[in-house]
């Protein structure tokens, strides 16, 4: 970081060859559109080049703090593209380039590293109900009310799914520590 | 402390951005405040958030990224498209047999008129290329002076804060001793009505995968969290603090390592240690 705040142009190419992957995957999972999570993952490592000095350390590894950038932004996207569906009330429009996110096959998971094999183990610990209320919250960007109504579940049901779930992956993430 | 343990519940739907109404008003008014507690549930809830990163579909980005990214970053445009075929198709006319020339229908004048225009239309792409240069590069510096502004103004509040709980009349001192040699002292300042001032200097430098975090030890219960900090470049440590604890009930403050962003309870044993006597 030090010679990224000094404008060394190596220092940020050392840093997109680490976490460009990372960031990238995660923006076209929610952007769903390759050309937007290429747009986001500019965006996010343009702003680390240009507010190298504000990343303060002391909030972690720079992978996550990275990712959190790239999923505000890419939940903007999805957010601004919605309500220019609303408003069109044309529901089928560009919707077919869409990015489908599938399940990944154990080859693939193999293939992962050690933390996201992890993560998504202490996902799949839940039930399927707690998995994808906390997904549409991750992924989506939605609020407990919008989960409640996707889901046609109780509002109260959905905030106790959300927060046990999350509290049962921390448990489990932390044991594996 | 009660509305912090009733908020407590709603830190990782906080974190996650699903929570709304209320609690998500009274949660950012804790944390607008420096609320001790609430920062650091909410910075533990961020932290198991921010894995959740991990659960999509591992996928590469466009080997060309890397080069329009590293490009825009150093301040110049990649060769465009238009460059390059422009500069293509010099090289092929040039090549090409030359063509007898033709008598041509158009007049002499009109011809001085449409190259006129033509210098016209290049000095102003000329111009707009530079302006539009010149327009990032001020956009550029007002970005970065922004940036650098906002960090000396969270640095002066830092400094206001660690002022206000030095000179304050109720302040306690202590001192942390290192249980590993060659680890300097850290001092620790803590007034019940300002906050608690953690500092030291010449402190060895540390992976980056780990991080200093500082703990309440009370005398019944588990060690709470205050902080995680790490030395900066020249080994200077600074952590402050809102008001957090009554003081009359905690044993000890206690620093340890832990892996970066902190842990919910400590991992290893304490490195400094000062006892609250």
């Amino acid at each position: 970081m030090e010679r990224l705040t000094a404008r060394d142009p190596t220092a940020l190419e050392s840093l997109y060859d680490r976490y460009s992957r990372m960031v990238y995957s995660l923006a076209l999972r929610i952007a769903g559109q390759p050309a937007v999570a290429e747009e986001i993952v500019q965006d996010v490592f343009l702003k680390l080049w240009h507010s190298a000095d504000r990343y303060q350390a002391e909030r972690g590894p720079l992978g996550p703090w990275l990712c959190t950038l790239a999923r505000n932004r890419a939940l903007d996207h999805l957010r601004l593209k919605r309500e220019k569906q609303r408003r069109r009330e044309d529901s089928l429009e560009d919707d077919a380039v869409g990015f489908v996110a599938t399940s990944p096959n154990p080859e693939t998971l193999a293939q992962q590293s050690q933390s996201a094999v992890r993560v998504r183990a202490s996902l799949s610990e839940l039930p399927a109900a707690q998995q994808r209320a906390i997904e549409l919250a991750y992924f989506e960007g939605m609020t407990h009310s919008e989960i409640a109504a996707a889901l046609a579940e109780p509002l109260g049901t959905v905030k106790s799914w959300i927060r046990s779930g999350l509290l049962r992956m921390r448990e489990t993430l932390v044991k594996q520590e | 402390m009660d509305d912090c343990k009733q908020l407590s519940e709603f830190y990782e739907a906080y974190a996650l951005g699903a929570l709304e109404g209320p609690e998500r008003e009274e949660i950012e008014r804790h944390l607008a405040r420096g609320c001790t507690a609430c920062t650091v549930g909410v910075e533990q809830a961020r932290w198991l958030v921010a894995q959740l990163a991990y659960l999509a579909p591992e996928a590469q980005p466009p080997a060309a990224l890397r080069g329009r990214i590293v490009a825009a970053a150093a301040g110049s445009e990649p060769a465009s498209a238009a460059t390059t075929a422009g500069g293509a198709g010099v090289r092929s006319i040039a090549a090409r047999p030359e063509r007898r020339r033709q008598p041509s229908a158009i007049p002499g004048w009109a011809w001085a008129i449409a190259a006129a225009l033509l210098l016209a239309t290049v000095y102003s792409v000329r111009q707009t290329r530079q302006l539009d240069r010149e327009l990032a590069a001020v956009q550029r510096d007002l970005r970065d002076g922004q940036a650098q502004r906002a960090a000396i103004e969270s640095e002066r509040e830092h400094y206001q804060m660690a002022m206000e709980i030095l000179s304050a009349q109720d302040t306690k001192a202590l001192e942390l001793m290192p249980k590993k040699a060659a680890m300097p002292p850290v001092q620790a300042y803590w007034s019940p009505k300002m906050g608690l001032l953690v500092m030291s200097a010449n402190m060895p430098q540390m992976a980056s995968n780990m991080t200093l975090q500082l703990w309440m030890v009370p005398k019944k219960g588990q060690p709470m969290s205050v902080g995680i900090f790490r030395p900066d470049g020249e080994g200077h440590v600074m952590l402050v603090a809102a008001p957090g604890e009554p003081i009359a009930e905690i044993a000890a403050l206690a620093i340890s390592e832990e892996p970066a962003g902190g842990s919910p309870q400590p991992t290893s044993a304490p490195v400094w240690v000062g006892p609250l006597t």
